[in-house]
Parts: C-alpha cells; sequence; structure tokens
C-alpha cells in the first residue's frame, strides 16, 4: 500500500425521475490506497452501483474530480473514458455480464478484442488467467453450462485480463452461498497480493465487512469510513 | 471502429440469431416458389420479414442488450456502439429481405420499393428501442 489510486473529490451525482431531481450522491470524498480491498455497504438504492459506475468512468458525475491512477475523469473526453474502461479501470456488473453465446476463452479475451490485442498474445494472456483462476479445464466451453460460481469467475478472469489498476465488483456474492462468497472473497485477496490492484466491493452483506481492509456505508447519499466502528464491534 | 470489434458482433448475430434467420428466409423462399404466380407474393414475404425481424429482436434482445453494454464497459467507444447497433439493423433487415429483394429485382415496381423503405423504418424504429433498453447513457 502507499499511493492513492482512486480519489473522489465533493463529488455530487443526480437524476431525474420524472419531473422531480434525486440527489443519489452527497459531497463524497474518498481516497483508495493501491491494493487494498474497500467494501461499500448500504441499503438498496442508496447510490452504491451509481458511486461504482463513476469510478469506471461509465456515467460522469454533476459536480466534482475524480482521479484514477492519476487520471482526472473529468479532463477526458467519450474516447478517453472508454480507455480508461479498457487498461485502467474494470468494472464487474452484478449478473455478471457473462456472454452465454460465447465460451470461456471468448469471454476473458473480450476487453483485449477492444483494445486491438493480437492473437497470439491474447491466446497466451487468457491461458495465464485463467490457470490462475483455476478455470483452465473449462476454456473452451460455453458459459451457460456453468455454475453461478464458475460464471463468477469467468467475469473476474475478463476484468482481470488487462491487469487494471482498479477492480470494482457489483455485489460479487448475492448470488451466491456463504461458503462460495468466502471463496470469491480469497480470491479477491489474492489478486490484491499478486497484482497490488485496488479491489472495491459493494455489497449488502455486513458480514462481508469484516473481511475487508476498510469499509464505507453508504446512506442517504453521504459516504461515511465506518472502517473502525467495525473494529470496535 | 476495427475488426476484432467486428468479429464478436458477427459471432453473436451468428449464433444468437442466425438459424432464426435462416429459417425465416427459408420459409419465405418457400412462399415464393408455391405462389409465384400471385401478386400479393411480395406483399406476403415483405410482411413476414417484419414479423420475423420484430420476433428476433424481441427474442435475442437480452442477448444484443448484454452485448452492447459489455463492449461499452470494457472499452469500447460510443460511437463504435452506435455504429454496430445500425449495422445490426441493417443486416438482419437485408438478409430477412433477401427473398423480396430478389423479386424486386425481377420485376420493379415503385409500390414494392415503396413497402420495402417503410419496412425498413419501421425495424429502424424498433431497433431504438432497442439501444433505449440497453441502458447506456451516451
Amino acid at each position: 500500500m502507499g499511493d492513492v489510486v482512486v480519489l473522489l473529490k465533493d463529488v455530487w451525482k443526480t437524476y431525474d425521475e420524472g419531473n422531480n431531481k434525486v440527489v443519489v450522491l452527497k459531497k463524497i470524498n474518498a481516497s483508495l490506497m493501491r491494493g487494498e480491498i474497500v467494501g461499500i455497504h448500504g441499503p438498496s438504492g442508496s447510490g452504491k452501483t451509481t458511486l461504482l459506475k463513476l469510478i469506471a468512468g461509465l456515467i460522469r458525475p454533476d459536480r466534482g474530480e475524480i482521479i484514477v491512477d492519476g487520471y482526472n475523469l473529468n479532463m477526458l473526453d467519450d474516447n478517453g473514458l472508454a480507455m480508461i474502461r479498457n487498461t485502467v479501470v474494470s468494472y464487474i456488473p452484478q449478473d455478471y455480464g457473462v456472454i452465454d453465446e460465447f465460451t470461456v476463452f471468448e469471454n476473458v479475451e473480450l476487453p483485449m478484442l477492444i483494445a486491438g490485442v493480437g492473437k497470439e498474445e491474447r491466446v497466451r494472456r487468457v491461458r495465464e488467467v485463467l490457470e490462475y483462476i483455476g478455470l483452465y479445464n473449462k476454456v473452451n466451453v460455453k458459459t451457460k453450462l456453468l455454475s453461478g460460481g464458475e460464471r463468477q469467475r469467468v467475469a473476474i478472469a475478463r476484468a482481470l485480463v488487462m491487469t487494471p489498476s482498479v477492480l470494482l465488483a457489483d455485489e460479487p456474492t448475492a448470488n451466491l452461498d456463504w461458503n462460495t462468497a468466502l471463496k470469491v472473497i480469497e480470491l479477491f485477496k489474492n489478486i490484491r497480493e499478486d497484482f497490488k490492484t485496488t479491489i472495491v466491493i459493494v455489497t449488502h452483506d455486513p458480514r462481508l465487512l469484516d473481511l475487508m481492509d476498510r469499509s464505507f456505508t453508504l446512506m442517504d447519499g453521504y459516504l461515511k469510513d465506518t472502517t473502525y466502528k467495525r473494529r470496535e464491534l | 471502429m476495427g475488426s476484432n470489434i467486428l468479429m464478436i458482433f458477427v459471432k453473436v448475430v451468428t449464433r444468437g440469431s442466425g438459424l432464426k434467420v435462416s429459417a425465416v428466409v427459408s420459409i419465405n423462399l418457400l412462399v415464393i416458389l408455391l405462389f409465384r404466380n400471385n401478386a400479393l407474393t411480395p406483399y406476403l414475404t415483405m410482411l413476414l420479414s417484419m414479423v420475423a425481424s420484430a420476433a428476433i429482436i424481441i427474442i435475442d434482445f437480452r442477448l444484443h442488450s448484454l452485448l452492447l453494454y459489455v463492449l461499452y464497459v470494457y472499452g469500447s467507444r460510443p460511437n463504435t456502439v452506435r455504429i454496430l447497433i445500425s449495422l445490426y439493423s441493417l443486416l438482419i433487415a437485408s438478409i430477412l429481405s433477401l427473398p423480396y429483394l430478389a423479386i424486386d429485382l425481377m420485376s420493379f415496381s415503385s409500390a414494392l420499393t415503396s413497402t420495402f423503405l417503410i419496412a425498413l423504418s419501421t425495424l429502424s424504429l424498433i431497433y431504438k428501442n432497442v439501444r433505449g433498453g440497453t441502458s447506456i447513457t451516451f
């Protein structure tokens, strides 16, 4: 750990709902260090996914600054944000975003295809990451034939294949039983150790927060660092 | 747009919709063969193509939305995703219209061409909804 990889400065985000404006995030300030695992907890609809999408460069804030691995996202145009999503930040959606018509190999190579990586290099990197994740024996299997835990690992492999600085996981354990969930968290810890990746995990399960380096709670639009509170308990 | 992204796109279209499109084209060809002397045949095949296009879009809606979303999340430029949506619309509409176009080429008429253009406009409207459903904010 050491340098700041994600910096959020006075970030606000509002959504239009008909004639009403709903303020989802209010004056969010946080700094996430390289190689730490951070948990974000909060009730449904509290803006957890919105926060992840802002860090991933999928949406833009109304106010404030987001700096990811030295890139100020406000300063980037749409193509710049696309580059960030391809190489700097990886976002794993809640339903994993795995394409069922594709094999494990085809799903994992997808970010490299977008980046224009050559075939030999793609094959080598997919093999490496699948061996690391423990799914190489399923490389040519269509993902619709895999279990929930395996599909989750395919999504993690795909997010990892470009070796991003930041990995964002939206409710990665929501559809898994407790033991499988613990294995997923263990995998994230290994990734942190081996790749020095900063990992942000959004969860509705407060038990998982005890397994993180730091924890935040998102409530009524405000983000609070609750690490110490949990440790005192 | 890179050739790699085009490859992903073609794979998804082929695997997701290929069989359905082939079935519709075959049925259309059969209709043409069976009722080739009927003046209404071109319109019937056009109608079949339109209904089939709409059905394929509805059936494969989740797959198409997911592909566009995943491409966007993993670094495709918004313009690339926009082009893919238009290209997909054009591809499906063109393939499904092949039997109709064959008739049109043999006996060109302005009425047939107008029907064809109306059909294509309807299809692009449907695809606009597909894009709306991908939850991508451009």
